[in-house]
């Protein structure tokens, strides 16, 4: 195999480069370092140079960078061509829905494997080729993926890798590359992004602490509840799938396999049993705290503290003790 | 105008039994159903096919078994429907798979407009949509939760962290629709009586006459394995379940977790 290095392709925002491009970053360079390889970033877009800065502060040894116009098919374009130069060992992208269409893309015209919304990834014992990992059967189980060509593509969340302090480098070769995108690629065209209220408001891969609801709420007034202690805790409302489709929360908030993975730094949740889906979107939390009436709910399994009682009660009370802090 | 929506015939997931200890799979106790989000493609392909005149085909790629949601899509309103099937397609990868439909396409194409789900519930991968439009040089409108007919082509609405995106391609492109895209129709009487009785061709690679590059999967489940468990936490005894929440509020301050 002569394929060499591990690369990430920046998704760039307004804002900046999304956190998830920094989340691969970070475990790249660090992959890159078990293997004596190189840790790149790929920036293509307008101002991709601006970005450099940022990947050696997230762990990148090189930056490639080439100045485009920023669409999806002229970012697929310069990738193929990149790649098709560079032959990078592996490529590891954030699975947000230009991630995903390009994901596609690029593995499509450059006939390469992919193994799409994993959880880990790593270097087989054979020294050859990657094992992807990627939940299955609902996350009941996980699939150990192998790809067979290269560069070996895979997809991550947002959130699966936590951003890390102290994981920069000193800034690195910058390779400024020039390619032409011939106007007949470009068929699908970006008609700009709307901030939207409700869409911020359930931002919950965000937020350091979720309160999070499941069927054990019982009603809508019980879940709605849960928005007054995550207000007073400074925290969000997240739900489990019985809480979506009971129809008391939407579907935006919905945590797990078929909903969004979150790491906050405090999670608690009420009334949630602790499916196997469920449990694959929040167990990265750093302190998990479960409420449940059942004492053999699984939920238990995952939770650092627990109680063991009822949330039509504990809510409440937890309510009035956080306002008597606040005084 | 012609348009095509492609759906897959899927297990009910969660019903599928899964002992982690002997890391058996039981699936007789799954149903099969037709992929959710599929059944808002067809929706969307029919509601575009009524805008802009034109009729839709389906197309699906699986067993016997999965003639049953092409009937279903008939019974929609969908006029006519094409199964694919070969050994030879067994186990594909999503790119093996976009080979076939794109060979099917090729077959019983040109569309203008192609529709699917933007993700099956099964595998997972929302792959499908972009690969077949990169594979037909044509633009992709994926994800979509809200879509209208401009003059030439289609426009859509996605949601995208805090917002929404919005996208337009022409004519020829691949939409790939979500859940909220649209509310589904009832099946109509005439749609019933269609569906009973349509004829639906199979396709095999007799037809399609993939070869055993465009055929070979470029990625494999090496093995399954189960999920790590945690290890077990403290719980909180207490006097009754007020006296249980004011001990939990009290630890979530002495760590300092707010």
């Amino acid at each position: 195999m002569s394929n060499q290095n591990y690369w990430v392709l920046f998704e760039l925002s307004e804002s900046g480069v999304k956190r998830v491009s920094l989340e691969l970053m970070q475990k790249a360079a660090s992959l890159a370092a078990q293997t004596g390889q190189k840790a790149a970033a790929i920036v293509i877009g307008e101002g991709a140079s601006d970005a450099a800065d940022t990947a050696y502060a997230n762990g990148a040894d090189m930056v490639i960078a080439v100045e485009t116009k920023a669409a999806f098919e002229a970012s697929s374009h310069v990738l193929c061509k990149l790649i098709e130069k560079y032959q990078p060992l592996a490529l590891l992208i954030g699975a947000t829905p230009f991630g995903r269409d390009i994901s596609a893309a690029v593995a499509a015209r450059c006939s390469a494997g992919i193994a799409v919304d994993c959880t880990d990834v790593k270097p087989l014992e054979s020294g050859e080729g990657l094992s992807w990992l990627r939940p299955s059967y609902d996350g009941k189980l996980y699939a150990d993926v192998h790809v067979t060509t290269y560069p070996q593509i895979g997809t991550f969340k947002t959130g699966i890798f936590k951003l890390e302090e102290g994981k920069g480098k000193a800034a690195g070769e910058l390779i400024k590359e020039e390619i032409e995108v011939p106007a007949s690629v470009l068929l699908t065209r970006f008609l700009g992004y709307t901030p939207d209220e409700a869409l911020a408001q359930a931002n919950i891969e965000d937020a350091e602490i979720i309160i999070a609801g499941g069927k054990g709420c019982g009603s809508q007034e019980e879940f709605d509840k849960l928005y007054e202690l995550a207000a007073l805790v400074g925290g969000n409302v997240g739900a489990s799938r019985a809480a979506v489709e009971a129809g008391w929360v939407e579907k935006d908030r919905q945590i797990g396999i078929t909903g969004k993975t979150v790491t906050p730094k405090l999670y608690i949740g009420f009334g949630i049993s602790g499916a196997v889906p469920h449990v694959n979107g929040m167990k990265n939390s750093d302190v998990i705290i479960a409420v449940n009436t059942d004492p053999n709910a699984g939920i238990f399994k995952y939770a650092h503290y627990g109680i063991v009682a009822d949330l039509h009660v504990v809510v409440p009370q937890m309510i009035s003790r956080f306002k008597a802090l606040k005084g | 105008m012609k348009i095509l929506v492609l759906v897959k015939e899927v297990p009910v997931v969660s019903a599928i039994q899964i002992d982690r200890a002997t890391m058996t799979i039981d699936r007789s106790t799954a149903g099969k159903m037709m992929n959710p989000a599929d059944a808002h493609a067809i929706e969307a392909a029919l509601t575009v096919a009524g805008e802009k005149g034109g009729e839709v085909t389906a197309i699906s790629m699986g067993p016997d078994s999965c003639e049953d949601i092409l009937r279903n899509a008939i019974a929609l309103g969908v006029k006519d429907a094409y199964r694919l099937t070969d050994d030879a397609f067994a186990g594909a990868d999503t790119l093996v798979t976009a080979n076939v439909l794109k060979a099917a396409i090729d077959k019983t194409g040109p569309y203008d407009a192609i529709f699917c789900g933007s993700n099956t519930i099964d595998g997972v991968t929302g792959q499908i949509g972009a690969k077949l439009a990169a594979l037909l040089g044509c633009g992709i409108l994926s994800g979509a939760c809200e879509i209208t007919c401009t003059d030439d082509g289609l426009c859509i609405r996605r949601k995208a962290g805090d917002g929404y995106e919005k996208l337009a391609a022409s004519f020829p492109l691949v939409c790939t629709v979500t859940e909220d895209a649209n509310s589904v129709r009832n099946p109509g009487l005439k749609g019933k009586s269609a569906a009973k009785k349509a004829v639906i061709p199979v396709l095999d690679n007799a037809q399609l006459a993939l070869d055993g590059t465009a055929l070979t999967s470029l990625s494999k489940v090496a093995s399954l394995v189960p999920p790590a468990e945690l290890e077990k936490g403290l719980i909180l005894d207490g006097d009754g379940d007020a006296d249980k929440a004011d001990k939990l509020v009290q630890t979530i301050l002495d760590n300092h977790l707010i």
